[in-house]
């Protein structure tokens, strides 16, 4: 018993940041290039492992599901319906074991943005935060673009309240103005899916789109932290099921004290889980458990990493000066030097 | 009298087209259009598959004679010829042949994802030489509503050299996946395989869907490469991207070898195997990558000076309070 809690002991004072940006690097190189040395994850990835680009080993599930909407209302019911199903609760088995530690830890698009976030933070540029009205306002976007990947498919094989169905040119909408599609082949030397589709004018609007949301992600990356998943719609699919995740985010709201630490290190601005004293289980549809927060809060048990109820890593009053008091670490006065 | 003139002309045209390409047997993908009707382009490959009341099940292609991809006759099948499928995993799978006075065409389920290979194999003696003709053609099944259980990448080619003595192979390119077509302005190399083995100087004649033809013989590899040139042009407004040409690959190699087959003495032996294949039109014709970069610079420099705008108008850092808890 001593023995698993000295390891915990250690691991409360660990610098997770520091192990995510090596489990990053590897997994980019994975989720990028992995193809190349044969390997191969699935169709049902919930990550933007984009087919698109040449060394994917495996293919994100939001195309999938896509394809698998692209049927009639008799399909949906018969054995193509089964196979959609089945997709579907292989994306949720891949999903259950990281819940959304996909997002913080595995997302190569994610990873572009935090090193460009650090490429920010060496030019000595400051960032941005929306403000809380903002943030409310704006979180809901990337449900809105969930359910249109979701209505666009479906309204490509059926017709809706009497109107003819949805062009064909329309498949697979979200990938056509996804920057993981137009991004991720770069990292593969390959230019192919920077183009404008002069095919007709369904084609011309969203390459056109896909081109301006590309250009807007590197430059909202570099004023903002996390830009894109903000408005990601994985991460909206994902908040769907992260309650059956196994790995979990808790908070003890009785040790809160509301300083405002983990609002202040999270890279999306999640103003709630400062705010939240009440809820147990404080993942939100923004959060992508990076644990910074966890890293940050200065008091005892208040949040905790776990593994079903197991508690893994915890907020500790000795971690939190460890990581962030002593000397030549990232810490919160460097954070807040950052705000200049 | 009139009319029989004709029937005797229109015989001796025909007879005369047969014996001059007669030995160009090849299989296609294009219905005739008497048959248009029953038939549907399914797939992402648009393979010519049969109506049927659960909807298009069964892969249809026909067998048609002569080296123009447009003008070549529909023809019927010898009762003498093999006719051979194999599927994705190389195992041999049942064709049927369905024959109308005019025409045959062999007709398959396509169950599995990948290529199927279809074989049509004839021999015969014509003026001391054997000709050994094989119709080839390679049938990519794959939809992409029943997912991507398999590797979305490169699938090499498959060689049968125990069934088929010249087989014509095309090269597999870097982006040959399950999703690959050939396009026009693309260079395709093909390979002449004789018993397995690379054959030199093995004559290939490539035939585009408008006529356009390209004589080449084959290296010491058994390669020849040719440029799949443009032969669609049409208004902007009208242009179909997924407008589906095929092409024609006739190769032919002479073997002096004596013999006997089906009791008639030979003293060559001449091999003719065909290949087609749907090609569609260049990317380059209706995607620029040069107004993507201008879209995307135009977009990265417009929305920095907006931001470098808005921040240096606007408090943007404003200081969030929390909300004390009532302990505090």
């Amino acid at each position: 018993m001593n023995y698993l809690q000295n390891i915990k002991h250690k691991a409360d004072r660990a610098n997770v940041s520091r192990l995510r940006f090596w489990i990053q690097l590897f997994t980019f190189l994975l989720i990028v290039y992995g193809g190349y040395f044969f390997i191969h994850i699935g169709s049902q990835v919930p990550t933007f492992a984009c087919p698109y680009n040449q060394g994917s080993p495996g293919t994100c599930y939001l195309i999938a599901m896509q394809h698998g909407l692209h049927l009639t209302w008799s399909e949906l019911v018969s054995y193509r319906g089964l196979a959609f199903f089945t997709g579907f609760l292989t994306f949720i088995g891949f999903f259950i074991v990281f819940n959304k530690a996909w997002c913080g830890f595995i997302c190569p698009l994610g990873t572009l943005q935090d090193w460009i976030t650090k490429l920010r933070y060496k030019i000595g540029i400051r960032f941005s935060r929306y403000d809380s009205a903002s943030f409310q306002k704006l979180k809901k976007i990337k449900y809105v673009i969930l359910v249109l990947l979701i209505a666009i498919p479906l309204g490509m094989s059926n017709s809706f309240f009497g109107l003819a169905p949805i062009n064909h040119d329309m498949q697979s909408p979200f990938c056509q103005v996804c920057p993981g599609r137009t991004i991720l082949p770069l990292a593969s030397a390959d230019t192919s899916q920077i183009f404008i589709d002069f095919t007709n004018k369904t084609t011309l609007v969203m390459s056109t789109l896909g081109i301006l949301i590309t250009a807007l992600f590197f430059v909202g990356a570099f004023a903002k932290k996390r830009f894109f998943c903000f408005f990601c719609p994985m991460s909206a699919l994902q908040f769907l099921f992260s309650r059956i995740g196994i790995l979990r985010l808790t908070k003890n709201g009785s040790n809160c004290t509301r300083c405002g630490n983990c609002n202040r290190v999270c890279d999306v601005g999640i103003i709630g889980i400062a705010e939240d004293i009440t809820s147990k289980y404080i993942v939100k549809d923004d959060c992508m458990m990076c644990f910074k927060c966890v890293e940050a809060c200065p008091e005892d048990n208040c949040l905790d990493v776990r593994v079903f109820n197991a508690k893994i890593f915890s907020s500790t009053q000795e971690g939190f000066f460890k990581r962030y008091i002593q000397p030549n670490e990232l810490s919160l006065k460097n954070e807040k030097n950052d705000e200049r | 009298m009139k009319l029989l003139l004709r029937a005797v002309l229109a015989f001796c045209i025909l007879m005369m087209f047969s014996l001059q390409t007669g030995a160009q047997i090849w299989i296609s993908n294009s219905a005739p259009k008497e048959s248009s009707s029953k038939v549907a382009l399914t797939g992402m490959h648009k393979l010519s598959t049969l109506r049927g009341k659960r909807g298009s099940t069964k892969v249809i292609q026909w067998l048609r004679s002569g080296s123009s991809v447009e003008e070549s006759l529909f023809s019927q099948a010898d009762s003498s010829a093999v006719l051979l499928l194999f599927d994705p995993q190389k195992q041999k799978v049942a064709v049927e042949t369905i024959a109308d006075h005019y025409s045959s065409a062999f007709v398959f389920n396509n169950t599995d994802e990948g290529f199927y290979n279809l074989f049509y194999l004839t021999e015969k003696v014509h003026n001391d030489t054997l000709l050994i003709a094989c119709a080839s053609r390679e049938i990519l099944n794959h939809s992409c509503r029943n997912g991507h259980a398999k590797e979305l990448k490169y699938i090499p080619y498959k060689t049968f050299a125990d069934a088929i003595p010249m087989q014509i192979v095309r090269e597999r390119t870097k982006a040959d996946d399950l999703h690959y077509f050939v396009t026009s302005g693309e260079f395709v190399t093909f390979r002449a395989l004789y018993d397995g083995k690379p054959a030199e100087g093995v004559k290939m004649t490539l035939v585009s869907q408008k006529g356009w033809k390209k004589v080449l013989f084959t290296d010491d590899e058994g390669i020849a490469s040719f440029e799949i040139i443009q032969d669609y042009f049409t208004n902007w407004n009208v242009f179909d991207v997924k407008k589906i040409h095929n092409y024609l690959l006739i190769a032919e190699k002479t073997f002096t070898e004596t013999g006997i087959h089906q009791q008639k003495a030979f003293t060559h032996i001449k091999y003719v195997t065909t290949y087609s294949e749907a090609y569609l039109p260049a990317k380059t014709n209706y995607m620029s990558f040069v107004w993507g970069l201008i879209v995307f610079f135009i977009t990265v420099i417009a929305s920095s000076i907006a931001v470098y705008v808005y921040r240096n108008r606007r408090n943007v850092l404003k200081k969030h309070n929390y909300e004390l808890p009532s302990k505090y």
